[in-house]
């Protein structure tokens, strides 16, 4: 029986299936918790306490939060048009988990036995271009939640989270495309490959393309100073009819598409699951094992780094106007990211043979 | 194999005949945005993947956008009461009919193993999946360096044409959306 199922284990397609788990589980946690830490560290910010009471440091705060949005009440409005009423939130939440896959996240895990790359799921050939594709995806939640309310205020809330997306997603496009062109691939494991063979993380010969994708990756997730779209406190957004777990939904939704743009960054610009300052293809010659869990260490304190001035800049920066976004957007970030693409490309060809 | 490729092609049709059937504008555009999607899974099937990933990218994520926020923009109340079709679904059946007829026969006439009845040897789409040498359709470069090479030497004329083209609808949207500030 056990030798059956160690067999079993060994195959790719169940093998495959017990890393989506995994990954999965690690996935919602994270997502869990970083609203968690968001309260409390806005706490901190803000020289007060934060969600303290349940549980030891509000630990459990959390799984209270995702009970109480399941027992709500899911309300449909009568003028709401029901179906698209009942999907909408779906596009938003799945295009980013399926992003998940296609991050590596360590390098390849050997024993004595069999090689295994057992910290990537799937590492295609076209990552990054999947990534973008799967991200413009996540427009349509927003627009569709706010068309299908019913209401005036939703439908505004819609056009404003539309129109802000689709001019912030072209800078952050072309921002990611720079980094294609330095390492001359798509594929994620090989862009972090390129940084470690190179000795050089990107962020340092890219700066601007690193500056816009820190504007822009706010700016995707319609976060404080971008947050108009859904203005938790003045503005009315797409999101107002919404309650019980359908608006959960929209709110995982969110901290999903932060926990996964913190974790895409560090494997653009920081070297991904490098460790700083060592020579790590050498060292995991000698040492694989360690060397594999000590670069997935890496990537994790990398990300949380991102997921932290997430939260900082929250903290710190007050809402743009809708007209001072758009041309931030347009007439700033669009020319900017123009030039550096066709700066880097000549540097590309010129001086890097 | 074979028949997730036959599926998809089957959804795809569905979802195509909804777009033009369906009453409420939206429901159309969501319908195109479905079939736009399932495009890019049957263009993944078929190994092209930067096809497959751009198809989603560009028509998905940025033209079903402008199309759904154009409907939001617009007063649809008019379509409600307004009659949208003049008396033409005779002409368009025999219009079909012939189109149907034509495609028919040019498939029953070429050179695919899978399609044609001609091909002496029957080469079925799952053994083609084994053996990649030996695919029923011609063999795509999927490689984005050879998509590019391919692009900007033997179709360098269409891109330009393409792109020119492309210019003058920019700039006759801005024309005439500047007549009316």
């Amino acid at each position: 029986m056990m030798s059956y199922v160690y067999d079993l284990m060994k195959t790719p397609f169940v093998l495959a299936l017990i890393k989506i788990v995994i990954l999965l589980v690690v996935a919602f946690t994270v997502i869990a918790y970083i609203t968690l830490v968001e309260r409390r560290l806005l706490g901190f910010f803000q020289s007060r306490l934060g969600p303290n009471r349940v549980g030891p440091l509000g630990l459990i705060q959390p799984i209270a939060d995702g009970v109480k949005l399941f027992i709500k009440e899911d309300t449909v409005p009568i003028h709401s048009n029901s179906l698209l009423f009942r999907i909408a939130p779906i596009f938003t939440f799945f295009p980013s988990l399926v992003g998940f896959g296609v991050l590596t996240f360590a390098l390849p895990w050997i024993t004595p036995a069999s090689k295994m790359h057992l910290f990537a799921l799937a590492d295609v050939d076209l990552g990054v271009l999947l990534v973008l594709s799967l991200s413009s995806l996540g427009i349509f939640g927003l627009m569709l939640g706010g068309y299908a309310s019913g209401s005036k205020y939703p439908y505004f809330g819609g056009l404003r989270a539309c129109s802000q997306m689709l001019s912030y997603e072209v800078p952050l496009t072309l921002s990611i495309i720079t980094v294609v062109m330095m390492a001359n691939s798509f594929r994620l494991s090989d862009i972090v490959t390129a940084q470690q063979t190179h000795r050089l993380y990107f962020f340092i010969p890219l700066i601007i393309s690193f500056v816009i994708y820190l504007i822009c990756m706010i700016a995707e997730t319609n976060r404080t100073p971008f947050d108009l779209p859904e203005g938790e406190s003045e503005i009315i957004g797409f999101h107002t009819e919404y309650s019980g777990m359908r608006f959960g939904f929209y709110y995982v939704g969110e901290y999903t598409n932060v926990v996964f743009l913190s974790m895409l960054a560090p494997a653009l610009f920081l070297g991904g699951y490098d460790i700083p300052f060592v020579n790590d293809i050498a060292l995991w010659q000698v040492y694989p094992q360690l060397i594999s869990i000590l670069g997935f260490c890496s990537y994790a304190i990398k990300s949380v780094l991102f997921a932290y001035f997430y939260i900082w800049v929250r903290a710190t920066f007050p809402r743009y106007r809708y007209d001072q976004l758009l041309k931030i957007g347009w007439l700033v970030l669009l020319p900017i990211s123009l030039v550096n693409l066709f700066i880097v490309a000549g540097i590309k060809l010129f001086l890097l043979k | 194999m074979a028949s997730i490729i036959i599926l998809t092609a089957i959804l795809i049709a569905i979802f195509s005949i909804f777009v033009v059937s369906l009453k409420h504008p939206i429901s159309s555009a969501i319908s195109l945005l479905v079939g736009f999607i399932l495009l890019g899974i049957f263009y993944l099937l078929y190994e092209a993947e930067f096809v497959a990933a751009v198809q989603v990218l560009v028509y998905a994520g940025g033209i079903m956008v402008l199309y759904i926020m154009g409907i939001m923009f617009s007063d649809n109340e008019w379509i409600k009461i307004t009659r949208q079709t003049h008396i033409q679904a005779p002409i368009a059946i025999i219009l079909i009919l012939i189109f149907f007829a034509f495609f028919g026969h040019k498939l029953y006439n070429s050179d695919y193993p899978s399609l044609s009845s001609k091909s002496s040897q029957q080469v079925t789409v799952v053994q083609t999946v084994k053996k990649p040498s030996n695919l029923p359709y011609p063999k795509m470069e999927t490689n984005p360096r050879s998509v590019a090479v391919k692009l900007y030497s033997d179709y360098l004329y269409p891109f330009e044409v393409a792109s020119v083209l492309l210019t003058v609808a920019v700039l006759g949207g801005i024309f005439l959306a500047k007549k009316e500030v």
